[in-house]
């Protein structure tokens, strides 16, 4: 069990068919630090997002996470083909026929990762608070006859979801709406119910996908403030992707520049700003990619 | 709106006309030509009203649609966003008072109701039970089952064969039945239910096929399509017949002359408490976790997952459960008609059990109720129709998919008051 | 070893005959990515419609087989056209924008519909047609021998000649590369200026045309049917197409042909009654073992 590090990547490589999204992408996350991957359009920072959050099995190499007291192999619980020697070892074959048949993303987030999605995934049809009870499903009494016939644990339980809930509509500004749609929302909102949903997996670390895209800049304020609370108040480490910049050398303790499925920088915001590869990776990429190192 | 609105009659003409060449390509043959042995007879006039009706329908919903009113019209469907509503936190619902009034009723019927009306409720109580039980899987947890028939049968039969080679009765094979149903359910489900999509439709399909088939051939277990009878239910032991061959019947115990609609008078009052004891438990799941999570997964799969949520599993239990009320609801049909066949689960009666969940709308408890009396006692009411039911079925479903997909009640979602919010 | 060859050869016929209609849904689910559910009970019109052209081509007094093969081939082929584009029209178009679940139930209502409707118009009853085309070639093998009519010759000739000028018209022609191009990327299409309801249509069209080849050639050689034979034929031809690789053109001939062998070897020396379910468990076995299919991308899934 790694202390400092709460991720390690290494050698990650993925393959669409013949393309090469990742091509040996190797870097670590600190524990407590708000991280952020960068780069230009089609760099592969979205699938290096999918394949740390179990969406995408990895073609190669290694993804670890440090949390919950245990360290888990991210490609692991998605559940690996079978090897030849598995069929020796009954012990090594029932623990990969497991995975085959329960393994799969929702492993990662139980194993303490949350995500939020670049196209923002909310239920649209159920209310702000729903959305924020689903979240909590492993943590409250699932019990089907609790829940029939109303116990009291179980109403103890929902009691404390819901304050939960309500906790972190309070971070997130958004308790005038507990009791509207999801899909109501406008966009600003949806982007923060969609962190405080992740949020409520109880996550060691949360990895926001563009989590400022369509922002306007007064609302990108609030969500840097808020960022800073999770991590200060609730040791949580935060991995985003983003364009914002500003927001980006602003906020981060640490950066990893990818630019063509390779990680060509990683550091401080001081050294990627300085950094020769990055500049000329940006302003050798597409037009439109705003830029102000 | 800025053009002048006026009925452009060329444009509604040629619309209708199209539509009329169009009908009568597909009416001319298959209507106007009815096959006689290796000849045919013709039904040309048929053919010519129908195509008339369709022509004059299209001429008029062109016109409509080009009216003021029409525009308007087209225009609140293609921004038609009523359905969900959130109620109020500390909504109190009407049905605090209709429920017990609607027990009241319920228990008043089959003490006034004729036989015959008494069957044709039994018959609704039990697609009460068949829709509720598909409204899990499809209204709340967005899977289509098209085999949920396969476990209908899995209860009826389960019962008939139960009596035959175990000896077990009604009350035996009740619990054994709905557990059956859940553990096929489970065995079809497992494979097919992690792959999203429409796969699990046709599977179902298939499976619903399948269980006819083999009931149907595996003659030396299922007597085929001659069928099997099954037992009535006992009242503490007192059985339902004229003479028994042990014991004492049940009008014999307490000395009143034989009526065979006791019988049908204990289905009902069983099955009605079996039909309020399943709302109650629909009412608590939809509350609960398990039933956001099936609602959470028919929103968004891959969100779900990236919440811990084994989508598998919630989708399996959501399966399984529908599958079980299915088993019950076969035990019941095969009790009320004292036999069964593989005749009675056909595809149709699938396509029905949607119908009642389509019609009542995905999710809603109350809708079902009433989807389902609407479409088995009607029918029943008018019997000089019943050959079109099934296009009236089909019909059904199309219009309303289009019209309302949310099905005629409205869904509401509870509220909930603002707490102090605290982690722990 | 004759019952096997015979079988064979009884499957090649019915594969080739699954894998005209598995076009249907493999197309459809190509370009919209839905299952089209009212595929089974187009082939069941194309049946009927059959069974009227030959009656009505008999009752004008033409005899030659040759033009009245063609002639209901001719009449089938344009009447199921115009069934498969009213089926888009009314039970898909509408519903572009709609959840898939809601298209889904729409598509299972129209097949409900034509199944109704055929039956109230043209009767509960079994229908047949008369045998047209009899003989048969002949091949010794050890002491029994191996019967190909000629029926089942037509059937594969016919089959081959259709799959053939499909490919033609997918891969060659300006139409198919509309189809195509609406496959890999509907809204892009459009934005090019294809459009794509049309192409959604023509889709649809192209599916029912090749059910009725499928219809024609099976009434013929099959003789009898009635208003239920879309539904078993549906599900196989279902099974082919996921067989092969559902989306994929060749996959779907591919797929039909593997289950038509294997369903005809199955019936021949293991149970003919439980054929159908010998389909239908293959179908939930390839969906756990490989749901792309033989010749189908595998889906990456957008996140």
């Amino acid at each position: 069990m790694n202390q400092e590090n709460i991720l390690a990547v290494e050698n990650l490589v993925m393959h669409f068919g013949g393309i090469k999204a990742l091509n040996d992408v190797t870097f670590d996350i600190k524990r407590g630090s708000v991280s952020a991957l960068i780069g230009p359009n089609g760099a592969g920072k979205t699938t290096v997002f999918n394949c740390l959050t179990g969406f995408y099995k990895a073609t190669g190499g290694k993804i670890l996470l440090s949390a919950g007291g245990k360290e888990t192999s991210i490609i692991k619980v998605l559940g690996e083909p079978f090897q030849v020697t598995d069929f020796f070892s009954p012990f090594a074959f029932f623990a990969r026929l497991k995975y085959k048949m329960f393994g799969g993303s929702h492993l990662v987030n139980r194993a303490g990762l949350s995500r939020t999605f670049q196209n923002i995934r909310l239920f649209k049809e159920m209310s702000v608070v729903e959305n924020l009870l689903v979240a909590q499903h492993m943590r409250v009494n699932r019990s089907l006859i609790a829940g029939i016939l109303n116990t009291k644990s179980y109403r103890k339980a929902e009691e404390e979801a819901l304050e939960r809930v309500f906790y972190w509509l309070g971070v997130v500004d958004l308790v005038d709406s507990a009791n509207r749609l999801a899909g109501e929302l406008s966009y600003g909102q949806q982007r923060r119910l969609e962190i405080a949903r992740a949020m409520c997996t109880n996550p060691e670390i949360v990895c926001l996908d563009e989590p400022a895209a369509g922002l306007n800049p007064s609302e990108t304020e609030a969500l840097t403030k808020m960022i800073r609370v999770l991590r200060d108040e609730h040791n949580t480490t935060v991995l985003l992707i983003e364009h914002d910049m500003g927001m980006v050398m602003d906020i981060s303790d640490y950066i990893v520049v990818l630019d063509h499925g390779e990680v060509i920088a990683k550091g401080g915001p001081d050294d990627i700003k300085s950094n020769p590869k990055v500049i000329a990776a940006y302003l050798g990429a597409e037009e439109g990619e705003e830029v102000t190192l | 709106m800025s053009q002048a609105v006026g009925i452009n009659f060329k444009k509604s003409s040629i619309d209708a006309l199209i539509a009329g060449f169009m009908a009568l390509v597909l009416f001319g043959p298959i209507v106007g030509v009815v096959l006689d042995g290796y000849g045919f007879n013709t039904e040309f006039v048929r053919v010519a009203w129908m195509v008339a009706a369709v022509a004059v329908g299209r001429f008029v919903m062109s016109s409509f649609f080009q009216t003021e009113k029409g525009i308007a019209m087209a225009f609140r469907y293609a921004n038609n966003d009523e359905g969900v509503e959130v109620l109020k936190p500390g909504h109190k619902s009407k049905m605090v008072w209709i429920i017990p009034l609607v027990i009241v009723i319920g228990l008043l019927v089959p003490f006034i109701a004729s036989k015959y009306v008494l069957t044709v409720v039994i018959l609704g109580l039990i697609y009460v039970l068949l829709g509720l039980g598909l409204n899990i899987v499809v209204g709340l947890a967005g899977l289509l089952d098209l085999g949920f028939v396969g476990f209908y049968a899995i209860g009826a039969y389960g019962l008939a064969l139960g009596y035959e080679n175990l000896g077990l009765g009604f009350w035996s094979m009740l619990p054994i039945a709905a557990l059956m149903a859940a553990v096929a359910g489970a065995i079809l489900g497992f494979p097919v239910l992690r792959m999203h999509g429409d796969y699990l439709a046709i599977v179902t399909l298939g499976f619903g096929e399948i269980i006819r088939l083999i009931l149907t051939n595996w003659a030396s277990f299922t007597h085929g399509p001659n069928g099997v009878s099954a037992p009535l239910p006992t009242f503490f032991g007192l059985e339902f017949k004229r003479r028994s061959s042990e014991g004492q019947t049940f009008h014999e115990f307490f000395n009143i002359p034989y009526d065979s609609a006791y019988k049908y008078m204990f289905i009902y009052i069983v099955l009605f408490a079996v039909v309020w004891a399943v709302l109650f438990i629909k009412h608590r799941l939809v509350k609960m976790p398990i039933g956001r999570a099936w609602e959470a997964l028919r929103e968004d799969e891959i969100a779900c997952r990236s919440l811990g949520l084994n989508h598998v599993l919630v989708k399996l239990s959501a399966f399984m459960l529908g599958a079980s009320t299915g088993g019950l609801a076969g035990v019941f049909f095969a009790t009320y008609q004292g036999f069964v066949n593989p005749s009675s689960f056909t595809f149709f009666e699938s396509a029905l059990i949607l119908a009642i969940v389509v019609l009542g709308g995905m999710g809603s408890t109350l809708g079902v109720v009433i989807a389902a009396f609407c479409l088995t006692v009607l029918p029943e009411m008018l019997r000089e129709f019943a050959e079109y039911r099934v296009l009236m079925f089909g019909i059904l479903m199309v219009v309303m998919m289009i019209w309302k997909p949310r099905g005629i009640v409205r869904v509401t979602r509870t509220g909930f008051a603002a707490r102090k919010g605290v982690v722990k | 070893m004759d019952i096997v060859l015979q079988q064979l050869v009884n499957g090649l016929t019915l594969g080739s005959v699954y894998g005209l209609i598995a076009i249907g849904y493999t197309m459809v689910y190509g370009i919209i990515g839905m299952i089209n559910f009212a595929h089974g009970d187009v082939y069941m019109v194309s049946a009927y419609i059959t069974a009227i052209a030959l009656a009505l081509l008999t009752f004008f007094g033409i005899e030659s087989f040759p033009i009245i093969l063609v002639g209901t081939l001719f009449l089938t082929v344009a009447v199921t056209g115009a069934y498969g584009w009213v089926i888009e029209r009314i039970a898909y178009r509408p519903l572009r924008s709609s959840s898939r679940l809601s298209v889904l139930i729409s598509a299972i209502g129209m097949s409900l519909i034509l199944q109704n409707y055929v039956q109230l118009s043209q009767g509960a009853n079994q229908q047949g047609v008369p045998t047209l085309l009899t003989g048969a070639l002949r091949f010794h093998v050890g002491d029994g021998f191996v019967q190909i009519t000629y029926m089942k010759l037509l059937i594969l000739f016919i089959s081959i000649l259709g799959m053939g000028v499909l490919t033609y018209v997918i891969q060659k022609t300006k139409l198919g590369r509309m189809c195509r191009a609406t496959q890999q990327d509907r809204k892009m299409a459009s934005i090019l200026g294809i459009d794509t309801d049309k192409v959604i249509s023509t889709v649809f069209v192209i599916g029912a045309v090749m059910a009725a080849l499928a219809g024609v050639l099976v009434t013929l050689d099959y003789g009898a049917f009635d208003f239920y034979v879309g539904f078993i034929i549906g599900i196989k031809a279902f099974t082919a197409a996921v067989l092969g690789g559902i989306g994929s053109l060749p996959g779907a001939m591919l797929g039909g042909l593997i289950l038509g062998l294997s369903e005809a070897l199955f019936a021949g020396l293991i149970s003919s009654d439980y054929k159908d379910v010998f389909s239908f468990s293959l179908l939930v076995l390839i969906l756990i073992v490989r749901p792309s299919g033989l010749l189908g991308k595998p889906e990456v899934e957008k996140v």
